[in-house]
Order: C-alpha cells, then structure tokens, then sequence
C-alpha cells in the first residue's frame, strides 16, 4: 500500500465525512481528530531511510507512487513537515471545542490538508504548485466560512491565488528544462513570487482584513500552517537553483519589500481602531521579517524562514485564542471588536483570555519573554551587521508593538459601562485550555534553541 | 439514425475557424465579458470561449485531450449558471424590494435611444475595445512573441491574459471576477500546453478551473445570501 495515496485520500473522504456530520460539533471534531492521529499513525509506521541496494520500501507501507508521469515521495523532510502540519492541525481541532468555530472549519481544514500533503510529497514543483494552489483555494473558503455579505476579503487573497499560480508553473518548467535563454526571467519570476506568497509588500493588503473578519483560529491556518508548506516549497526551489536565488538584486528587493511591510505596519499599530486590526498589524511585522530573512541569502537565511514561520504558528494560536475569547465576551461573534469597551471590564471578566492575546501578540511582534523574541533577536542581529537600517526598522517596530497593545490597555474614561454589549460566560474548560496554551507559549520561549535546530535540520534535508 | 460525428470529423467541419479566426473569436468572447454587466450574457460568452479554445488547443495537443478541456469548460459554465440562477443573476430576490435590501443597490441606468443601458457600459466598452487594440498591436511586436507559440496562439494568449486581469480588478463581485480568473488561466493555459505534456497539463489545469469555479460559487452564494440582504 502506498502511503502518499494514503496521504492524500484519507484527509478527503473525513473532510466529506466532517461535513456530512457538521450539525454535531462533537462527532465533527472527533472525525478530524481521528484522521489526524490515523495519519500520523501512517507516517511513523512508513519507513524513510534508504536502504543498501537503494530501496525504500517498508515492510507495510511503500513511500513513492507514480501517476501519470509525476513521481511522489515520501522522504524525511516532508515527513517531519507533515508531523508539524499534522500535530498543528489536531490542535486546531482539539482548541475548536472550547472556542466553536464554523461549522465548515473542521471539514474544509481536513479537505485542505490533502492537497498540502501533496504539495509537500510532490517531486516536481509544478505538481507541487498545482496542490498548494488547490489547498489555497479551499484556503480562501475557509477564511470566508459561513460569514454572509461581504467576500472581500477571500477575493483578495483568491486573486493572488489566481496570479501565483501562473507563476509558479513558469518558474517549474524553467527550473525543469534549464533552458539557458529564459534562465534570466526566473530571479524576477521568483521574486514576485515569494512576495506574493509572503504577504509582503505591495500584497499585504488582504492580512489585517482577514484577521478582523474570518474566525479566531482560521489564521492560524492560513497565516501559519499553510505558510510553513508555502516556504518550504519555495525553499525546495531556491536550493535547487542556488544561482538564481544569489541574485543580489534579487535579495534587494525582498529586503526592502519585507522592510517596506514592517514599515507600513509600524505606522498602522499605532492608529488601530480595534483588537483585530492591532492583531493583524502585528503579524504583518511577522510577515515583513520573513520576508526580510528571505532577503538575507545564505544558508542562515533560509533556517531562519523556517524558524519564524514555524514560530509565527505559536503566537497566532495564542492570540487567535485569546480574541476568540474576547470576542465572546461580545453579544454577537461576527465582526471586530472595537475599542469601545473597557478593557478593566475585559480583564475582570477575561483574564486569561486578555493575558493570551496580549502574550500572541507580543510573540508576533518579537518581545522578550516571547517564543517570537529569539527568531527577532537572531533576525536583528544578523541584519544589523550588514544592514544597520534594517535593524533599526525591527527595533521601532518591536517598540511600536509594545506602544500599540499598550494603547489597548489604556483604561479610557470616555467609554460608559452601559457602552459594552452583554457578556457571555466563560466556561471552565475554555479557562484551563487558555491557561495551558499560555503555559505552552512561555515553554515554547524556553526552548527557542530546540527549535532552531530543528529548523537548521529541515533546512539541511532541503 | 445518422452517425455522430468524430472529434476529427467536428474539426474538419469547423476547419473554418481555426486559426486567427478562433483568436479573434476568443478575444470577442473576453471582451463581451468585460462588458455584459448581465451574468447571463457572461455565462455565455464564458462558454463560447471555452468552445473555441478548445478548436486552439486541438493544434498543440491531441484532439481529444482538446475535446476534455472542452467538457471540463462547459462543467465549469454549468457550476457557475446554476449557482447564478441560485441567486437571481445577481438581482434582488423577486419578494424583496429595494428598500428592504439595504446592501444590494439599484443599478443605475442611462437611456441611449430606445435602450436602457447601465451607466458604466460606455466605459466597459471603451476598455474592452482599448485593451484588445492594445494586445493586437503588442503582439505584432517580435519582443511580445512568446517561444514554441504560432502567431495566432500568441494573440489569445496576450488577449485572455490581459482581458482576464483586467476583469479581476474592475469588481470584486465574486461571479464577475471569477470569470476573470478563468478567462486568465485559459489563456495561460493555451501556452503552458506548448511547453508541458499534454496530459499532464490538461489534468493541472482542469483540476485547478474546476477548483476555482467551486470556489466562485460558494462565494457568490454567500455574497448573495439572505442574510448579507437584511445585515
């Protein structure tokens, strides 16, 4: 039986079964939480490690399939992405049953998870390109949900979808075909590329949006988990073309647009009107990083990529948790929470929930105390000694973050009680699961070195 | 009871078409999409479109991997018609009225003779015109000549790429601006056929237009939904 078959059906039929089930949220939950759990069954019982006369087959399960010409392969780098990518995914579930979602989150997010198992299994990129974009596309549903009116948000982020993709397969069939007389387009190709699927300036626009509009945990989603798949598939790409990603004009250009980003959401941190904009601000600094880690070259720039996006994942379970909380608080769970409340109010009421979204929130921006604060500091660090305008930009926006959710936290006497709506009661559970999510954060802060390495070692398997 | 005819036996029948004449006829069909504010009328230019992409692709693959690309246009048309009569084409459900539906406006309309047209067609139509004047007169160009493509090939290439990109960023109305994106990724699919396998290529793109057109009508029904009226 061959285990990228297994990879990619298994995840389909629960996502039809998910949904299928989706008036009961307990049985929906507990079929995404089995398949996470069959399937990660499936990676550790498939045997990776080539043996003397150059097989790989295990004794239950083959690692490779061939279909029509294209080639999947199950190796030890798509296998560690996907037990992160798994791992992710079953605390999603497991986090929606105290903080309720859609009812399409469970099955859309399973039906998701195939095609970017098979991006990461695919052997040529422009296999790989045709999965992401599928995943991406049930992506854009996925941030839309069941939110009625306006789909501008999911239409932003579908027509980059739309413009990517184009992209992504000329850049396949260049680094394919290796023809001589085109290999000058591909430096131009991949950076737009990477600066779409960065979210970098100028395609920043649909972030903060998404944030404010789509669920609490849905950008953990598509700001984390797909992202992580989205830069190893480029990593794949730069490795395999060192010569092209060495363009100094190249790394330039995605210095300045990730500049250009953490520039642009340092200005905005300071004027958001509400939690959800502040939230998407900061993880625009995020964005802007990676992309400024990206146009750092060299091996440390690629590790680090790795490091922030799988970083990034922690802080927006936090945050993502703690507004989901907050929002709670709120009669209605549809649209932003303004500042028009009082946050002594929240803190009485929320506690845990407001001390999670400002611990997210200092994670996204790379605070100290953090699990964002190594990756920044390695990002500063390195930057500042070649670029000093660079490090200075990280500096005013970590300090613009900690000024922004101080702004938050500000008591503001014009706001009346009877201004905030009614309160929902937080249950127990939703308490212990926040406490333990910031308990995991602060863990996470400790063992940065860990996960350095880690993503020193995914880098290396590249 | 007469024979149906061959793949072969349909292309030598419509031998007429191929060629320039299949991209001028593409290149109408993108603009008319541009135009038509009635999704009718783009729903339909949207199918004749892939009709005759179909008769483009039968010259740089086998004809019948062109025929499927073919059935998979007329799917995608069929996705999107049905979804749009889910909605009303767009227009206010028939028990509603304009004062009760506070999000969807009244579509303002301008008389030119004896028609009522909507106040924004002489623009549509000035865009449509200014933009396939533009592809034809860059395509004459040996710089805009893209490798491994004929002449004619280069034309709907340029002319869906362009008119799709340009009906993406007019409107953020999912139907309309789904028929951008499909209208892109024909074109480019037209050239992406000449340097990829043939099979290979059929079944990313298939995938990924069959992909979008569900995506476009999940959106349009929620843009369209009851709710979104009374929110």
């Amino acid at each position: 039986m061959s285990t990228p078959v297994l990879l990619l059906i298994i995840p389909l039929i629960a996502g039809v079964g998910a949904f299928l089930l989706r008036r009961w949220q307990l049985a929906t939950i507990l079929t995404g939480v089995g398949t996470v759990l069959i399937l990660t069954g499936l990676l550790a019982a498939t045997d990776t490690q080539v043996l003397v006369n150059g097989a790989i087959n295990g004794p239950f399960f083959d690692n490779t399939w061939v279909i029509l010409e294209r080639s999947f392969k199950l190796d030890q780098l798509s296998k560690d992405v996907l037990l992160i990518l798994y791992s992710g995914v079953g605390f999603l579930f497991l986090f929606s049953l105290v903080l309720r979602q859609d009812s399409l989150f469970v099955p859309l997010v399973l039906l998701a998870v195939s095609p970017l198992a098979g991006t990461l299994i695919a052997e040529s990129i422009s296999t790989g390109t045709l999965f992401l974009v599928v995943g991406m596309v049930v992506i854009t549903i996925l941030i839309q949900g069941e939110r009625a009116g306006s789909t501008l948000t999911s239409m932003r982020y579908f027509t980059l979808i739309v413009l990517v993709f184009p992209i992504l397969l000329l850049i396949a069939w260049m680094a394919e075909t290796s023809l001589s007389q085109y290999l000058a387009w591909m430096p131009f190709l991949l950076l737009v590329a990477f600066l779409i699927l960065l979210f970098s300036f100028p395609f920043h626009i649909w972030v903060s949006p998404t944030i404010s509009e789509s669920k609490a945990l849905v950008p953990v989603a598509s700001f984390g988990l797909v992202q992580l798949v989205v830069v190893i598939l480029c990593l794949g790409v730069i490795v395999e073309n060192p010569v092209v990603y060495g363009n100094a004009r190249l790394l330039q250009v995605l210095r300045a647009s990730g500049a250009a980003t953490i520039i642009l959401a340092t200005v905005l941190i300071l004027t958001a009107p509400s939690i959800s904009r502040l939230i998407g601000y900061l993880l625009m600094i995020d964005l802007g990083s990676t992309t400024v880690a990206l146009g750092l070259g060299g091996k440390i720039g690629l590790e680090l990529v790795c490091y922030l996006v799988m970083i990034r994942i922690i802080g927006l379970l936090m945050a993502g948790f703690g507004l989901g909380m907050i929002r709670r608080q709120f009669a209605s769970d549809s649209g932003d929470t303004y500042l028009a409340f009082k946050v002594e109010t929240l803190a009485r009421r929320s506690p845990i929930g407001l001390a999670l979204l400002i611990y997210g929130g200092f994670s996204l921006a790379g605070l100290p105390l953090t699990p964002g604060f190594a990756g920044r500091w390695t990002l500063l660090t390195i930057a500042s000694s070649q670029y000093q305008w660079i490090g200075l930009i990280i500096v005013v926006a970590v300090v613009s973050a900690g000024i922004g959710l101080a702004r938050m936290m500000l008591p503001n006497p014009a706001i009346q009680e009877e201004t905030v709506h009614s309160f929902a009661d937080e249950t127990r559970a939703l308490r212990i699961v926040a406490a333990l999510l910031l308990a995991v954060g602060v863990i996470f802060a400790l063992i940065s070195p860990l996960m350095m390495s880690l993503s020193q070692n995914l880098v290396n398997m590249l | 009871m007469g024979n149906i005819p061959t793949i072969y036996e349909f292309l030598e029948y419509l031998d007429f078409l191929r060629g320039f004449p299949a991209a001028y006829v593409v290149l109408i069909t993108a603009s008319l999409i541009l135009i038509f504010r009635d999704w009718r009328w783009s729903i339909l230019a949207l199918l004749i479109q892939y009709l005759v992409v179909g008769l483009l692709l039968a010259d740089v693959m086998p004809p019948h991997l062109a025929f499927m690309k073919v059935i998979i246009g007329i799917f995608i048309c069929l996705i999107l018609f049905i979804t749009a009569q889910q909605v009303n084409w767009g227009r206010l459900p028939e028990d509603v009225t304009a004062e009760e539906a506070v999000l969807l406006g009244q579509e303002r309309l301008l008389r030119f003779g004896p028609y009522m047209l909507p106040t924004d067609a002489p623009f549509r139509i000035f865009l449509g015109l200014a933009v396939a004047l533009s592809v034809g007169a860059l395509t004459q160009k040996a710089a805009f000549h893209l490798p491994f493509v004929d002449n004619h090939l280069n034309l709907a290439v340029f002319g869906l790429f362009a008119m799709g990109l340009v009906i993406m960023v007019l409107t953020s109305e999912p139907m309309k601006s789904g028929m951008g994106f499909l209208t892109l990724i024909t074109g480019f699919e037209l050239f992406y056929s000449t340097v990829e396998q043939p099979l290979a290529g059929m079944v990313i793109f298939a995938v990924i237009s069959l992909s979008i057109a569900l995506a476009i009508a999940y959106l349009t029904q929620v843009r369209h939904s009851f709710p979104a009226l009374f929110d």
